[in-house]
């Protein structure tokens, strides 16, 4: 058993990529990448953070901040959300697009690449069997 | 040496007031990212020892809900872990960028939760861009 996190990363390869969205709990986050190409972070909103490849900036993922508090909102305001189980991207998406900012207008083209992702489904399950 | 449970430790990370105390990452989620990856967020965890141990910023407050009083420590790493031989253990690893490690006051310490790599700032060395909006203050800077 490793006892430290280098001796981990030494002893542990990575596995091959899947594109699935993952929950961390330590953080209240979840992530979702659409390939493993390096890239590096853009904070988009309070909520969202883009994953962009450098030199292009084409989007690789997304990283969703604050994911229990939206959801406790969301079923505080009577919004149905299918049961709970599966749970759609776009809907944190919406939470940090939709406050009328005066920085709103530049991130627009952003907001429109996200909508891709939008379909996504998200299994909150995962609050119950991660970290 | 205790170590908490599920976590494993990073090393001693510098805080806001020049005290170190022990850093740690939680395994289970090292775990998923090891399995599903991307490869290269799993493999830059070995930048964070240098990030929470020699950074060139500490950043408060990450303006995301239940993460007022958690920290950013951001470096520019001026060598790769990973490279052992004389020409590329000199060599920064991203050219433009700072690392950025996320992480919460827990029971025995900071747990990193999170980490990436920003475009760094034109103007201030080892801070990623926008960094007077991103966080709540600046809490800690290389002399």
């Amino acid at each position: 058993m490793e006892t430290s996190l280098n001796e981990y990363l030494k002893a542990n390869e990575p596995g091959p990529f899947r594109a699935v969205p993952h929950y961390f709990r330590s953080g209240d986050y979840l992530t979702y990448f659409l390939s493993d190409s390096v890239c590096y972070a853009k904070r988009l909103d309070d909520v969202v953070t883009l994953y962009l490849e450098p030199g292009t900036d084409r989007l690789v993922g997304c990283k969703v901040k604050g994911v229990k508090q939206i959801l406790r909102s969301a079923g505080d305001f009577g919004i149905d959300l299918d049961g709970g189980k599966q749970v759609r991207l776009g809907l944190f998406f919406f939470v940090g697009a939709a406050p009328d900012r005066a920085d709103r207008e530049p991130k627009m083209k952003w907001y429109d690449l996200l909508k891709e992702l939008s379909a996504v489904e998200f299994d909150s399950s995962q609050f119950a069997l991660c970290g | 040496m205790l170590v908490p449970f599920g976590q494993l430790p990073i090393g001693d990370g510098l805080l806001p007031d020049g005290s170190r105390v022990p850093f740690y990452i939680d395994r289970n989620e090292l775990d998923t990212l090891r399995l599903d990856g991307p490869a290269w967020k799993y493999d830059d965890a070995r930048f964070l020892e240098v990030a929470i141990g020699d950074p060139d910023a500490i950043f408060e407050g990450l303006r995301r809900p239940n993460q007022t009083a958690s920290l950013c420590h951001a470096v520019f790493p001026t060598f790769d872990p990973d490279e052992t031989d004389e020409a590329g253990s000199g060599t920064p690893p991203r050219f433009g960028f700072v690392f950025l490690a996320f992480s919460a006051l827990a029971d025995m310490g900071h747990v990193v939760f999170d980490w990436e790599w920003r475009t760094q700032d034109d103007d201030e060395q080892g801070h990623p861009e926008n960094w007077q909006t991103d966080f709540v203050r600046r809490a800690w800077k290389r002399a």
